[in-house]
């Protein structure tokens, strides 16, 4: 099975997150990704959504796929620019957004923590990857 | 491909892991008695602007909904307000410099001026989506290190305390 993977550099060391592809509502979405991983960017913090961070990515043009509100742990496509944002706590969902991937839930205690420091510590190189995985 | 939508995208592919050196020069335009705060929010907004209106205008000139001149020009003169077009660089209004007189993002301006006279000369849409695909992946890159050159979280633990806010609360 494949997954998204997510490493981030932090000063005290890798971490990494897997997240499930979601092939059955964003296929074409997932392929157009496929095209440009691996690829790394510097994670930074969302500024007027609460727990959100994000990723610059290589350019690709699509068409929205799986356009809806994320849930804690949801990882999406926004497409100007573009750049990938990930939800890790909490929400108040400021709009519609094309959900590619999801951390599981039991990894999303682990998740908040880490990624809730790139509010106060933006920086840290993020690689992304889509990479087999046993189910 | 156009040679100057090949430039950007090179430049917009470099900078996803190096900083712009244009990143350096901002920081040394000051601002109003002397500070670089607001010269960054600006240069950030506007830069955030121009990455949207890239995306909507690339999506708007692949549909017939809009006219191709009016996408054209709209295009342009968006981007002026950056840089104006190479083919018309006696425009001094201030709208039209803002990319190297008030931010000092000199390359930027230069690569935005070029593009903008590309999109001018383009004939057909698939040429100027190219261009403007080009462009929103650039700026999207160069907005993105000066996102990451801001205290966001310092200033606003700050900026509570000056409008007497509740304290931002800490990281989970």
């Amino acid at each position: 099975m494949k997954k998204l993977k997510l490493t981030v550099a932090f000063e005290d060391g890798d971490y990494v997150v897997f997240a499930k592809l979601h092939y059955d509502r964003a296929p074409n979405l997932i392929a157009a990704i496929e095209k440009v991983v691996p690829f790394s960017n510097p994670v930074r913090h969302a500024r007027i959504c609460e727990s959100e961070w994000m990723l610059s990515t290589p350019y690709f043009a699509v068409e929205d796929e799986n356009f809806s509100y994320p849930d804690p742990g949801d990882i999406s496509l926004h497409r100007a620019g573009p750049h990938f944002c990930g939800w890790y706590e909490r929400i108040s969902p400021i709009g519609t957004t094309d959900i590619f991937a999801s951390v599981a839930p039991e990894d999303l205690e682990e998740y908040r923590k880490k990624m809730g420091r790139t509010w106060e510590h933006p920086g840290a190189k993020m690689t992304v990857d889509i990479v087999e995985v046993e189910a | 491909m156009n040679p100057i939508a090949q430039e950007l995208f090179e430049a917009g592919d470099r900078y996803l892991m190096e900083r712009p050196d244009d990143i350096v020069a901002m920081r040394t335009r000051m601002g109003t008695r002397g500070q670089n705060m607001t010269v960054q929010i600006y240069a950030f907004s506007a830069l955030s602007s121009s990455v949207d209106a890239m995306y909507l205008l690339q999506e708007a000139v692949a549909k017939d909904e809009y006219d191709f001149d009016t996408v054209v020009k709209f295009a342009v003169d968006w981007l002026s307000t950056l840089a104006p077009p190479a083919d018309d660089s006696q425009t001094h209004a201030i709208i039209g410099h803002r990319a190297s007189i008030h931010y000092r993002l000199d390359n930027l301006a230069d690569l935005v001026s070029r593009a903008s006279a590309a999109i001018k000369r383009a004939k057909t849409r698939d040429e100027v989506r190219e261009v403007l695909q080009a462009l929103e992946h650039y700026l999207n890159q160069v907005r993105t290190w000066i996102d990451l050159e801001f205290p966001w979280h310092e200033l606003a633990v700050r900026y509570a305390e000056i409008m007497g806010d509740p304290v931002p609360r800490p990281a989970p």
